[in-house]
Formats: C-alpha cells, structure tokens, sequence
C-alpha cells in the first residue's frame, strides 16, 4: 500500500514539476537591456581575499579559537554571496550571449559562443562551491576554497569585453585582454 | 463507454500517423532517428495488435504476448530518445560534456535501485503472468524515464540552457507519459482488476494528450529564443572593461 502510494505520489509531482519547468522553459528570450542593467559588479580582490587560505592561516593563529570560529563562519558567508552574485552574472550572460549568437556577424556569434560555455561552465562551478563553502563552516580545517571561480570568472570577464570590442569596434579593445 | 475506449485506443495512432508525416516531411528523421523509429513502430504495434484482437483464432494469452513483446521494444526506444535528446542539448551546448551524462547516469543508477526495490512489491492482485510482466515492465521504465526526464529538465532550468524547441516538445510529451504511466501502474498494483478500466482509460487519454503535444511540435516551426533591445551596450561593456583591468591588475 505504502510503496504503491508514494510511487503515484511520486509519478503525479513529477508531472507538476514537468509542466512547469516546461512553461518556465518558453518564457526564455526577454528584454536584453533589462537583463544588462541586472549585472552586478563583483569585488574579485575582496572574494580572492575571502578564500586566500595564507589569510585564513594568519587570522587562526592571531585570533582565540571561538573568534576565529565567529569571523570564519562570516567570511564563508560573504564568499557564498559573492560566487552567488558572480553565478547571477553568469546567468544574464548566458542569455545575453545566446542573443548575440543569433548576430549575422560569425565572429561575434563565435565570441557569444565562447562566452555562453564559459559562463555555463561557471554556473556549473558555482553550484559545487555553494555546498563545498558551506561545509568549510561544519570543517574549518579543511580546505575547500572554490578558487577555480575566480579564474573561471577572469575569462568569462575576458570574453565579455572581447565581445564588446568586436561589436563596438570603435572604442579600442582593452589593454587587459 | 466502450466507444470511448475504442477511440481513446485507435485515435492517437491516428494523430501519430500525422506526426510521422509531418517528421518526414520537414526531414526530422535525420536529427530525432530514434523518434522517427518510435512513432513508426508505434503506429505498426497498434495495427498488429488491432488485427491480433479481432482475429478469434489469437488467444486472449497470444495477444498480451504480442503486447509484452511491443511493450519492451517501445520502452527500448524510448530509452533511445531520452539519449537523442540529451545529445541534441549537449550539441548546442559543449561545455556540458563531462557533467550531463554524469548527473543523468547517477540520476538513473538511483532510480534503478528505487525501482528494482519496490517491483517486487507491485505484483497486481488478479492478474495473470503475463499483464503482470508487462505492469512490472511499464513501472520500471516509467520511473526511470520520469525521474531521467525531469532531470534533465531542472538541469536545464538551473543552468539556463537553451535547447530546440522540438527537442523540448519530445521531452515533454514523453516526460508527461512517463510521469502519468507511473502513477498509473503504481495505482493499477493497489487496486487490482477493480480500478484497471479506469486507469488504462486515464493512460491511454493521457497517451492521446501527448502525442497532440508532440502533433503541435512538429507541424510549428522551430521557435528560437526572442530577445528585443540590443542587450551589452557601450557603457556595459566599458564596466566589464574596468572589471577585468582591476582582476589582471593584481
């Protein structure tokens, strides 16, 4: 009885759920200057700080045991609202790139190609350093700092303004690329 | 009542000879080949088994023969499906390679378990061998289908993939058909021969709704993303510019 019951259960919510994520899927697209303006500036040296593992060491062996537990807990939380922000970038970018790909021009269908998988790639990382960040809460002593989001946000930062340059020619391309 | 079986029965294979149509029409056979096989084998179990059930020579036990042995080739193709559409969106999608299959193939070594677990339990009271088998059968790759099917779908919410919206309409048909055919046989298992008239009319109702979904998918042209105004402006990009001048600065 019980096992038939929760399998139906089971059956009906994934029909819900499918419906749903079905009517969420065509609801993609949107107003691409409203998603711009929904971009957010990532402080990338105060977030390498956070998870530098020489700053953790510094503050464990200058701070009593129980403040450190307290200013450790609060780091982690500001760097999980950092790669939180960065993976909020990467999703705008995902979808302002999958519009720039539809541009008749290939080498900026190329560029919103690159940059559409980098962005992905680090939404992808985001969603395993959420957890991983957060059991460095549970086990201070071990290490597990998501620094594969800095670099990956480096290049996803890269190829944004690479696209930039290739669709407003006339303003020169950065010094940093 | 009866008529209403009939067509519940006879309707939607009518309605999948037009999908057939309209996927050799558009040429689809080339990108959804195990859809394509699908539809078409679908369409031939069901004039078999029609011919099976008016013959008086085949046994009431021939003919649920006849369907297990439908039953198992359709579920194998189904599984085929989920495989073409999972290639369809890593095609479009490149950076997925090494993830996707990871997480679906542990998504279905779950469900495996799960289901190989509770089979046992789902022997229907007062049915013969063979519509047991084909219960058992049924449950089993409804459960995975779903569970792999709803999996792919989150994924794709989470990461904001974008994929064919044919593609989207395969999945979803099938993902509604699994997700109904799983209640279904789970429901079938507690209540015996008493709820089976009326489940089956649900399933197969649920079957006719799907192959109308999968109808519109194929006869509508491919929609991509519509996205208005002009997205990464000079002054974005001057942001993004700063942004990385201050990261390399270091």
């Amino acid at each position: 009885m019980t096992v038939s019951l929760i399998f139906a259960i089971a059956g009906l919510l994934a029909l819900l759920l499918l419906l749903y994520l079905a009517k969420g899927h065509h609801a993609t697209g949107g107003d691409l200057d409203e998603l711009a303006s929904q971009l957010h500036p990532i402080d990338v040296d105060a977030f390498r700080n956070l998870i530098d593992a020489r700053e953790e060491e510094f503050l464990r062996q200058r701070l009593p045991a129980h403040e450190f537990r307290s200013i450790h807990r609060e780091r982690i939380l500001a760097a999980v609202g950092y790669v939180w922000c960065a993976a909020q970038n990467a999703a705008i970018l995902i979808r302002l790139g999958e519009a720039a790909k539809q541009d008749s021009d290939p080498a900026i269908s190329a560029a919103a190609g690159k940059l559409v998988d980098n962005a992905l790639r680090l939404r992808l990382y985001a969603f395993q350093a959420i957890p991983r960040l957060y059991l460095g809460i549970l086990l201070p002593h071990t290490s597990l700092k998501p620094y594969f989001i800095v670099e990956t946000y480096d290049t996803m930062t890269r190829q944004v303004v690479m696209l930039g340059c290739l669709r407003y020619p006339t303003r020169g391309m950065s010094s940093a690329l | 009542m009866l008529t209403v079986w009939y067509y519940a029965w006879i309707a939607p294979h009518v309605f999948l000879g037009t999908v057939l149509a309209a996927i050799l029409r558009r040429g689809l056979q080339r990108q959804f080949p195990f859809f394509c096989s699908y539809v078409a084998f679908e369409i031939a179990q069901f004039l078999a088994l029609l011919i099976a059930y008016l013959l008086p020579a085949v046994s009431r036990q021939e003919y649920h023969s006849f369907l297990f042995f439908g039953s198992s080739i359709s579920t194998l193709l189904r599984f085929g499906i989920i495989y073409e559409i999972t290639s369809e969106v890593l095609r479009s999608n490149s950076s997925l390679a090494a993830v996707l299959p990871a997480v679906l193939r542990w998504v279905a070594a779950v469900l495996l378990l799960a289901v190989a677990g509770a089979s046992a339990t789902l022997s229907a009271a007062g049915v013969d061998r063979a519509r047991n088998a084909i219960h058992v059968l049924d449950f089993s790759a409804s459960a995975v289908q779903a569970g792999l099917l709803v999996a792919l779908f989150l994924l794709a919410r989470f990461l904001h993939i974008s994929w064919r919206s044919r593609a989207v309409g395969i999945a979803l048909g099938f993902g509604i058909f699994a997700s109904v055919e799983l209640a279904a046989t789970a429901l079938r298992s507690e209540f015996g021969k008493t709820g089976s008239a009326a489940i089956d009319l649900a399933t197969m109702g649920t079957y006719h709704v799907c192959v109308l979904v999968w109808l519109v998918y194929m006869l509508l042209p491919e929609r991509s993303p519509q996205f208005v105004g002009r997205g990464l402006q000079k002054s974005d990009i001057e942001f993004w510019d700063q942004e990385l001048q201050r990261i390399v600065r270091r």
